[in-house]
């Protein structure tokens, strides 16, 4: 059974829209939200955490709205995005504050606390002020501060920010860890290998559209329709431009600057191999083969331009 | 109910404000009025009689401190019960827990107008130490008139009562208005002026849902000499403070409205600013 469901879920702050017409399920499991910056990654959160009111559909958590319902909200756990905090307090009484605030006693929140801020790592810098602490450590902080009440629903708005390869493995774990225990995960990100470190269930939006959802090898294979862009930089580039043109497997070719041919493909593992034999049978002087358009940016544009058709 | 979250979030807020340098800013503003009669106890020569005590002393709580520094104080608060916490994000961990949105604002509304009753009375009962103590009573009073037998401890028990009335009334009122607008200080000091300092001393029917004037009648309804202080005629003061009247419910009354209508926005409205919302 789903965590949360989205029914035509729409949200919009006056004329920018935040969600446009959504409908899913979310979990059971860990599921990664993956979209650029401006998708609508935390606009989806801070609807289900009750921190926003839908424009129009409806969302719910674990079958209720979230919206000011204490029962649905104290079995989430909630890791938002930046540096909100009361800088002043130590790393310690924050989440024992916290923990205390989501019902547990005193005696039982200073026992969460002390659990969470050891899981995640920052026992040695609990007694110190929230102010004085690195990007990583922030992360960290919030991150026990969601888990101390131990919530049936984690949801992560970019854990990942600032945290160092050693922080990510150590979180990817904990993760993991708490999955393997039952507890549910959204966890977002605009890194598509720090989610896929974590889960094969993913969730992509962008512009407030869901542009691909399910399996991550399933939205892989349809990443691999898209035509690819390929840059080459060679001494003659007008010679390889004309030769490329005449292969069927390339869609277009141009000459944008007067050392570099960039052409599209829709089989780039085979336009790849042809062109190490063509450079290598013509004596072509080749100074850089490179994917034009890798970047997840790229991917999120083919995807809405695709989902737009 | 989660009374232990409801506790936590109490303290918490208490904690917070006596934490911060605003409090302590603040803190200095209410006792301007003591800086000022230490400078004039320092500066003028001995007073003779009773009056001008009397009326130095009641000037400056009515037209000082009731009038000017409490809701000053109380605007600073009220406004950011909720904005503060907005402004800053950390709304967001107090509305995704166990406590309902309106329990949340009730709860820290209750714990800031403690702290500043507290802080309020104690700044009056400084007032008050520094302008009555020191002075020889038996030979002032033998040199006043209608004044002689004057209690000043009478006053300030009132006093202390209607301070606390007030900071309760404005900070309903600036918390409402901080929920109302999303850049509530214009709004502020538009009420505080119109309403508070310009409505509430005309004699028209609107004064009644001033709270300034609701304490001026408790306050006169308890010290009937203070109508004295308001110069106005005679006619007009029997009907504006009676004698011992109270302003308490009507000024309950619009603690009471404020209140209502911040928990209805508290509970319909998004706390956390769009521009942060917005992925």
């Amino acid at each position: 059974m789903a965590v949360i469901e989205l029914i035509q879920l729409s949200k919009w702050y006056g004329e920018v829209i935040g969600l446009n017409n959504v409908t899913a399920e979310i979990g059971p499991g860990i599921t990664g939200l993956l979209g650029p910056n401006g998708a609508g990654k935390s606009t989806l959160m801070g609807l289900a955490t009750g921190q926003l009111r839908p424009s129009k559909g409806e969302i719910r958590v674990f079958g209720e709205s979230p919206w000011d319902n204490p029962r649905v909200l104290s079995r989430i756990g909630y890791c938002p995005e930046g540096d909100p905090f009361w800088s002043n307090l130590t790393g310690y009484q924050f989440v024992a504050f916290l923990a205390k605030l989501s019902g547990l006693g005193g005696a039982a929140a200073r026992r969460a606390a002390t659990e969470a801020v050891e899981r995640t790592g920052m026992s040695p810098h609990a007694g110190r002020a929230i102010r004085g602490y690195s990007k990583g450590m922030r992360q960290r902080i919030k991150i026990a501060q969601a888990l101390a009440h131990s919530p049936e629903l984690l949801i992560l708005d970019e854990p990942f920010t600032g945290a160092d390869p050693i922080a990510r493995h150590d979180l990817t774990n904990l993760f993991r860890d708490l999955a393997a225990r039952g507890v549910n995960i959204l966890v977002s990100s605009h890194v598509l290998h720090e989610v896929e470190a974590l889960t094969q269930q993913i969730l992509m939006i962008d512009h407030g559209r869901i542009v691909a959802q399910g399996n991550v090898q399933a939205v892989r294979r349809t990443l691999l329709d898209r035509p690819h862009a390929i840059r080459v930089r060679v001494d003659q580039p007008r010679k390889l431009a004309s030769v490329l043109a005449g292969w069927e497997l390339v869609t277009s070719v141009s000459v944008p600057q007067p050392d570099t041919v960039l052409f599209e493909t829709r089989s780039p593992e085979a336009a790849y191999e042809r062109l190490t034999s063509l450079i290598l049978d013509d004596g072509l002087i080749v100074r850089e083969i490179a994917a034009a358009d890798e970047n997840l940016e790229a991917v999120f544009g083919y995807l809405t331009q695709r989902s737009a058709k | 109910m989660p009374i232990g979250a409801i506790a936590a979030l109490f303290f918490f807020t208490i904690r917070q404000m006596l934490r911060d340098a605003k409090f302590w800013a603040v803190a200095a503003v209410l006792l301007l009025p003591c800086a000022l009669i230490l400078t004039i106890r320092y500066f003028a020569p001995p007073i003779k009689s009773v009056e001008p005590l009397w009326e130095f002393y009641h000037s400056a709580v009515q037209f000082m401190f009731l009038m000017g520094l409490l809701p000053l104080a109380c605007m600073i608060y009220g406004t950011g019960l909720i904005g503060a916490e907005a402004e800053s994000r950390t709304i967001g961990y107090l509305i995704t827990r166990r406590l309902r949105r309106r329990t949340v604002l009730l709860t820290k509304f209750i714990a800031t107008a403690l702290v500043l009753a507290m802080l309020g009375d104690a700044a009056l009962a400084a007032l008050h130490a520094l302008t009555v103590t020191g002075h020889d009573w038996p030979s002032l009073a033998a040199k006043s008139g209608a004044l002689a037998d004057w209690n000043p401890m009478h006053d300030l028990t009132v006093y202390l009562g209607v301070t606390a009335l007030g900071v309760v009334g404005f900070l309903a009122v600036f918390t409402l208005i901080g929920l109302l607008s999303a850049k509530p200080l214009a709004l502020s000091v538009f009420y505080l002026v119109v309403f508070e300092l310009v409505i509430s001393n005309l004699p028209v029917g609107a004064r009644a849902y001033s709270l300034i004037h609701q304490l001026r009648v408790t306050a006169a309804g308890a010290i009937p000499r203070l109508t004295k202080l308001f110069q106005l005629p005679d006619e007009l003061t029997k009907r504006l403070y009676p004698a011992g009247g109270s302003g308490v419910p009507a000024a309950l009354m619009i603690v009471g409205a404020a209140l209502l209508i911040a928990f209805v926005l508290v509970t319909i409205r998004e706390l956390t600013p769009a521009k942060v919302a917005r992925d």
